[in-house]
């Protein structure tokens, strides 16, 4: 019978081939817009959420509102041991923050100042794809400046610059520091105004001894185990502590993620639609033409439950070879587009807070074209249902007689 | 013989008219007089001083004792002497600009236009109070509103142009040009913070008082309180003074 079938279909070489194509093209689209709309959600969620916020994060209560260098969290070492030793988290880091006055040779300037640990910043943040040039910190007084304030600057790798700014106890914090890199983060407002120092130089510039204002943690299993850390990190801490979680954080970022992703399924059903309505046409149309050869077929005792087997194998095998066209047209742009990346031609362009690259590049997950190409094997056969019914139940007599 | 001595007559006469507007004048200031004085209280021609701040925060307390020299409104130097944390760090101000040497890294910073509205050495005062060079009497339309026992209350409104932070400010000062209290008031007309003028004694001639406390109308824990301990007027400084060279000494 799939010889059969398959002879059925090539019988309309031209019909078979549109439809075929069509479905491939279908497939051939979605698969790289969801590899492009998923590389961008990547790099935000990468950048506003796993480079910083955290999956979860502990702060003073009111740091969030207040940015006060004086909201700290106290005993930081103690509690981040603590943090440490949970199942549920993969990496924990702390950071202290401030702002000064940032000065080169000749020109000043403010400047946020961000205390990191250097090493356990780096599980958190791709360091090579952060770093525009020059090195990572790792000796007491080097920092990094972000690429706009180093060019405002001018201040090139292995220069000093110094940093004046109010210490907790009201006096004058100041110190020399060593450029060993300039930072492109993707966070427009500190790749402008952010300079990166160890956590220990930033302590003790701003005289907060063991303080810190903000621990972050990661899940272990990524996005999915974020609600069983926070929950975990919740009874460490204690309630002098605000804990949340990244989309309690920054409801936006949740929100525009999921908008995203209803926005790639919408397309998705609008082309699956598409798709279907041409197999469904196709088989109608073909089990129209063939109403005299199936009344024949069932006067010489194929049974109905044949027929509907034969059309339904008819549509899948439709849709068996726009499925594979497709994957190869779609794996082949997909490759492209996560090698080569898409140029936008805006330049680098900035959008809540990130900044994406002239250069998007998408980000494939093979469960995502297994779903493309699943869906629209599923849709065709669904389509092929209601002619192969209809070719099911023709009256063999009449059937011969029609025209 | 009669010319003369009707010319005296007249000369007399004319001296009489010229001086009696002239003293009721000085008997009784002009408002603008009364807010310059406020404006240049602990300056003259030129000044040097030692004042003593104390700054209290909710978050610390600490005083510092300084030395300051003046030139006019354009001038001046800070050095700060103690704490010995924070000795040697020096402001110098020139016109509108100013710049901070820090000793323990030897450098010098220009103080950025994004950062004038901050802190000045942790106190309650700005980097733009020390700078301002707008006078009450420029950038406000003022008027007098009482004077009760010898102190006129001015009522100092910002001239819809002037590029001041203030939306109204009003000064107490007393007849003999002492300020005893300056309340500035934001755009919106709230109370940001009063300026309490105390301890009023004489320095080098002139009365002036020794103690200034600011404080901040939301904080009411909070103050800065700066109190004169030397203050000597018209003191040879020359532009050497104020120059970036004379920061480091």
């Amino acid at each position: 019978m799939l010889a059969l079938a398959w002879r059925n279909i090539w019988r309309q070489t031209r019909r078979s081939l549109i439809t075929v194509s069509a479905m491939a093209f279908g497939a051939a689209i979605c698969m790289p817009m969801m590899a492009f709309m998923d590389g961008m959600f990547a790099t935000m969620f990468d950048v506003a959420v796993t480079q910083q916020i955290g999956h979860v994060r502990v702060e003073h209560p009111s740091y969030s509102e207040t940015n006060s260098m004086f909201d700290t969290l106290p005993n930081a070492s103690e509690t981040l041991k603590q943090l440490e030793t949970l199942p549920e988290t993969s990496a924990v880091t702390w950071r202290v923050h401030g702002a000064g006055l940032l000065g080169s040779d000749q020109k000043s300037t403010g400047a946020m100042i961000a205390g990191i640990d250097p090493v356990r910043e780096s599980t958190f943040t791709s360091v090579d794809a952060m770093l525009e040039s020059g090195r990572w910190l790792s000796k007491p007084n080097d920092i990094m400046l972000g690429h706009g304030l180093a060019e405002e600057l001018n201040a090139d790798l292995g220069s000093e610059v110094v940093i004046m700014t109010q210490a907790s106890d009201g006096s004058i914090g100041a110190g020399t520091y060593t450029v060993t890199g300039v930072v492109r983060s993707g966070n427009a407002m500190r790749d402008k105004q952010g300079v990166w120092m160890s956590l220990s130089d930033v302590q003790e510039l701003l005289f907060l001894e063991d303080q810190v204002h903000e621990l972050v943690l990661l899940a272990n299993g990524g996005r999915s185990g974020v609600d069983a850390l926070r929950t975990s990190v919740d009874q460490t801490v204690g309630d002098d502590w605000r804990v949340r979680s990244w989309y309690e954080a920054n409801p936006t970022m949740a929100e525009m993620l999921k908008l995203g992703q209803q926005q790639s399924s919408f397309m998705l059903v609008i082309i699956f639609f598409l798709a279907g309505f041409g197999v469904l046409n196709t088989m109608l149309m073909s089990v129209f033409e063939r109403t005299r050869e199936l009344g024949v077929m069932m006067a010489l005792g194929t049974r109905p439950r044949q027929v509907v087997k034969l059309i339904l194998l008819e549509g899948f095998l439709l849709s068996v070879l726009g499925a594979m066209a497709g994957a190869a047209m779609g794996g082949a742009l997909d490759y492209y587009l996560c090698t080569h990346g898409l140029n936008l031609g805006y330049g680098d362009f900035e959008m809540n807070g990130v900044v994406f690259p002239n250069r998007l590049k998408g980000v494939f997950h093979p469960s995502q074209a297994i779903s493309v190409v699943v869906s629209m094997m599923v849709i065709s056969v669904l389509a092929a249902v209601w002619p192969a019914w209809r070719a099911s139940r023709l009256e063999p007599v009449a059937a011969m007689r029609a025209d | 013989m009669r010319f003369s001595s009707l010319s005296v007559a007249i000369v007399f006469l004319f001296a009489l008219l010229m001086t009696t507007p002239r003293t009721a004048f000085a008997a009784e200031p002009t408002i603008k007089e009364l807010l310059d004085a406020t404006d240049d209280v602990n300056r003259g021609q030129s000044s040097t001083s030692t004042v003593e701040m104390q700054v209290k925060t909710k978050r610390y307390e600490r005083t510092m004792t300084m030395q300051s020299w003046s030139r006019g409104e354009e001038d001046s130097l800070i050095r700060i002497l103690s704490p010995a944390k924070d000795a040697g760090t020096t402001t110098l101000k020139v016109g509108d600009d100013m710049w901070n040497y820090i000793p323990k890294i030897d450098r010098t910073m220009k103080i950025p236009p994004g950062m004038m509205s901050g802190s000045w050495m942790g106190s309650h005062f700005s980097n733009d109070d020390l700078v301002k060079s707008n006078r009450l009497s420029n950038a406000f339309t003022y008027e007098k509103e009482s004077l009760i026992d010898g102190v006129y209350t001015i009522v100092c409104t910002a001239k819809p142009d002037a590029a001041v932070v203030w939306g109204k400010v009003v000064v107490k000062v007393r007849a003999d040009k002492v300020p005893v209290e300056v309340r500035y008031f934001d755009e919106d007309g709230d109370l940001a913070r009063t300026m309490t003028f105390s301890d009023v004694q004489d320095f080098d001639g002139r009365t002036v008082p020794a103690t200034m406390l600011l404080k901040p109308a939301d904080k009411p824990e909070e103050f800065t309180r700066i109190s004169t301990k030397t203050l000597d007027f018209d003191v040879q400084l020359n532009d050497r003074t104020f120059s970036l060279q004379a920061l480091k000494e």
